[in-house]
């Protein structure tokens, strides 16, 4: 099991790339490394320079995606990949990724054999492959994963019932991932297996590369679920699919926030962030149908640590006096009245 | 110039029967529910009643939905008639003790102490002295323990009177019950310190939190002569108020929970908790298995139209000089008028209706209130966002 992913920067990734493309077969790894930092590509936050691991990690990367070659210890972009021409068209550094460059960088993930076996077979369920972002959001479907970086014992090792383990030593914690409708979770042991997919794969899918989000739990579990990284609908669309996925038996229905949030990214593909905004305006604009329930945020976080707390609260909705909102009472009129406000074509 | 009362009287009222904070039901001489809601516990407490187990109740509902007003309805109409005595928790505290320390404040330590002594030598001759015809009362018997010597002996002997008696088969917290009469000389009222079993004065035994709750229970039942107790704890989820809870509080937490619900199968113990939703969500998700033994729920609906219109005209009768009924001094479409999220919220239509015969005080307007000033309210206390 190789376990090399690390939480690496993509729009790095992007600039040594364009290093590269500057040089072709020239930069060794540790002009690579002077050049980056010259250049103010791989710097810390405070402006200083990274150590060599993180260079090394970022060039790993590269090479790993099969991004860039190396010959004689020195590096040329591999341009037999289609994606390379997307990510070396620019000519500046420093500029944020845009969707065709994260497409692109998803494309080469999606096809990495280890990034496969790892983290989107589950996700894919059998042992299908994909060629491109656009094929995975055809067949993906939500996984769940759970991570425990304390020491755990063998005994609590024995409860999780896997189906599958691998990786390292158990006291160092592990990584569980199943699909969401599986009761079967693999296990990954060991910190560099928590390194590779917690903090490397999942993260740089969700927080950079955006075709995945996700959503915490008080339980201690992600759901992670496909998501287009342009969305396919506008916020008025969203807001009728959403407002027409509701079921009422009464005058009124009550959802909650984190739920509905997820469940409506899940079936149409969008992020937690836009269905969250979606009911933000529902919460703002239709005060006079939609009711909020508020909650004690140092209730519902408690024993959470700060990383889980910012996660776990993003399933909730927040007023503008910093108030938590877990669940919104919805009255039918909503229906009828955003319908109104914009024709369905 | 017209005074208040004045133009209080020009609607046709005495006061405004509507307060402004609206928060639990203090306030309200008679505390009635709408139809649909009082049949509806009725129905899951008389569940609870005629059967054995857990006598477990949760009342889920958003700030503002009237949980609270509910707790007071289960207590005055449900719960006293049957004889069972209620302790209300605004915020009971993580810890097993933190509960028994608010109980046994709300009881007084002076009243309990002298209560239970009372309770043990009702029928003894102990506390008649020598050459006297009248038997000693409480302050005469404590005024005795003047020495160390005369203080153990008290213990001693009220251990076990409580042992005999059957309340409680451990010694130790036999004699920690024992402690609370006698010391009740030097130290008429309770400390904190006093519920932290790991000092060496304190008035509980350290890791028998259950055994000694039972106890606590039995002593209460016996010294009031009620047919059960009920704990009503309102909003369960403000023991984090002021705080974050850390890992350990909150497997405290739960812990407490599950103590109070293995008293409350053992004993004539009634546990009725109010949670928001997202409150019985955390806890369901920190132990599944909890929420389950909380057999019945009672999820809080929105008000329809019907119901709110019960609840407005409950209050103003009693309020009204004139020889009306409905509504009046509001119209009787008063509220429908209002925007359905108003309606259906009973603290926000009471305030609403607070703020309209505030206005129309103000304004001097005679009744019927008109539409536009409920509105008027209504955008004051709740303004709409405007559309860009």
């Amino acid at each position: 099991m190789n376990f090399w992913m690390r939480w690496v920067n993509f729009r790095s990734l992007r600039d040594i790339l364009l290093l590269v493309k500057a040089n072709p077969a020239k930069l060794r790894a540790k002009d690579l490394s002077r050049l980056a930092t010259d250049e103010g590509i791989l710097l810390g936050k405070d402006g200083q320079p990274l150590g060599p691991t993180t260079h090394y990690h970022h060039r790993r990367t590269l090479e790993r995606l099969g991004l860039l070659l190396k010959h004689e210890g020195r590096y040329r972009l591999n341009n037999e990949l289609r994606e390379t021409s997307a990510l070396t068209a620019h000519v500046a550094y420093g500029k944020e990724l845009d969707s065709e460059e994260m497409e692109a960088f998803s494309n080469v993930v999606l096809r990495n054999e280890d990034c496969l076996t790892l983290f989107f077979q589950r996700m894919l369920r059998s042992t299908e492959t994909v060629e491109d972002v656009g094929e995975f959001m055809a067949h993906a479907q939500p996984i769940e994963l759970r991570v425990v970086q304390e020491n755990i014992s063998s005994r609590d090792r024995g409860r999780q019932i896997p189906n599958e383990t691998f990786g390292g030593r158990s006291q160092e914690g592990y990584v569980a991932i199943r699909g969401a409708e599986s009761s079967d979770w693999t296990m990954f042991y060991g910190t560099n297996a928590i390194q590779a997919i917690h903090f490397g794969l999942r993260a740089w899918c969700v927080d950079q590369l955006n075709f995945l989000d996700e959503v915490f739990h008080a339980g201690g579990i992600y759901t992670i679920f496909p998501r287009h990284v342009t969305s396919r609908l506008s916020p008025d669309e969203l807001s009728i699919a959403m407002v027409e996925s509701l079921c009422f038996e009464g005058e009124w229905t009550t959802v909650r926030v984190g739920n509905f949030a997820l469940d409506c990214g899940i079936k149409l593909r969008v992020s937690i962030g836009q269905t969250k905004g979606v009911l933000t305006s529902w919460m703002e604009k239709h005060s006079d149908l939609v009711a909020a329930i508020s909650t004690n945020e140092r209730f519902i976080t408690g024993g959470l640590s700060v990383g889980q707390r910012g996660a776990l609260l993003k399933g909730f909705l927040q007023r503008p006096g910093g108030a938590y909102v877990s669940h919104l009472r919805i009255h039918r009129d909503l229906r009828s009245r955003l319908r109104m406000e914009v024709p369905v074509s | 110039m017209t005074t208040g009362s004045q133009a209080l009287s020009q609607l046709g009222l005495k006061y405004n029967p509507f307060p402004p904070a609206t928060t639990g039901a203090s306030f309200v001489e008679d505390v009635t529910l709408p139809s649909t809601w009082e049949q509806a516990l009725s129905q899951r407490l008389n569940h609870l009643a005629e059967s054995v187990g857990d006598k477990a109740l949760v009342i889920v509902g958003g700030y503002g939905s009237g949980k609270t007003f509910i707790l007071h309805w289960v207590a005055s109409k449900f719960l006293e008639p049957k004889r069972i005595q209620t302790f209300s928790f605004d915020n009971p505290g993580v810890a097993f003790y933190d509960l028994a320390n608010r109980l046994m404040r709300q009881m007084g330590r002076y009243e309990l102490s002298k209560a239970l002594w009372e309770m043990f030598f009702r029928t003894g001759d102990q506390q008649v002295p020598q050459g006297q015809l009248i038997p000693l009362q409480f302050p005469d018997w404590l005024a005795t323990l003047k020495d160390r010597q005369s203080r153990d002996a008290a213990v001693q002997r009220i251990s076990t009177a409580i042992r005999d008696s059957g309340l409680a088969t451990d010694e130790e917290i036999a004699n920690k019950f024992a402690r609370v009469i006698v010391e009740t000389r030097e130290r008429p009222f309770y400390e904190y310190r006093d519920f932290v079993p790991r000092t060496s004065k304190a008035l509980v035994p350290e890791r028998e939190e259950a055994n000694y709750f039972r106890t606590l229970i039995r002593l209460l039942l016996n010294v009031n002569q009620v047919e059960g107790i009920a704990f009503l704890i309102d909003e369960f989820e403000d023991v984090a108020l002021g705080r974050r809870l850390n890992s350990r509080q909150t497997s405290e937490y739960i812990a407490t929970l599950r103590r109070l619900l293995d008293t409350a199968r053992d004993e004539k113990l009634w546990i009725i908790l109010s949670m928001t939703p997202e409150g019985l969500d955390r806890t369901t998700r920190l132990d599944p298995s909890l929420l389950e033994r909380f057999t019945q729920q009672y999820e809080i609906p929105p008000l329809d139209t019907q119901d709110a219109q019960y609840i407005v005209s409950e209050r103003l009768k009693r309020a009204r000089t004139v020889e009306r009924d409905g509504l009046w001094p509001f119209p009787e479409d008063a509220v429908s008028a209002l925007r359905p999220t108003t309606r259906s919220s009973p603290r926000r239509l009471i305030k609403v209706l607070w703020q309209s015969i505030a206005f129309a005080v103000e304004q001097q307007e005679s009744a019927p209130i008109g539409v536009e000033i409920l509105q008027q309210a209504e955008e004051a206390l709740f303004p709409e966002v405007q559309e860009e």
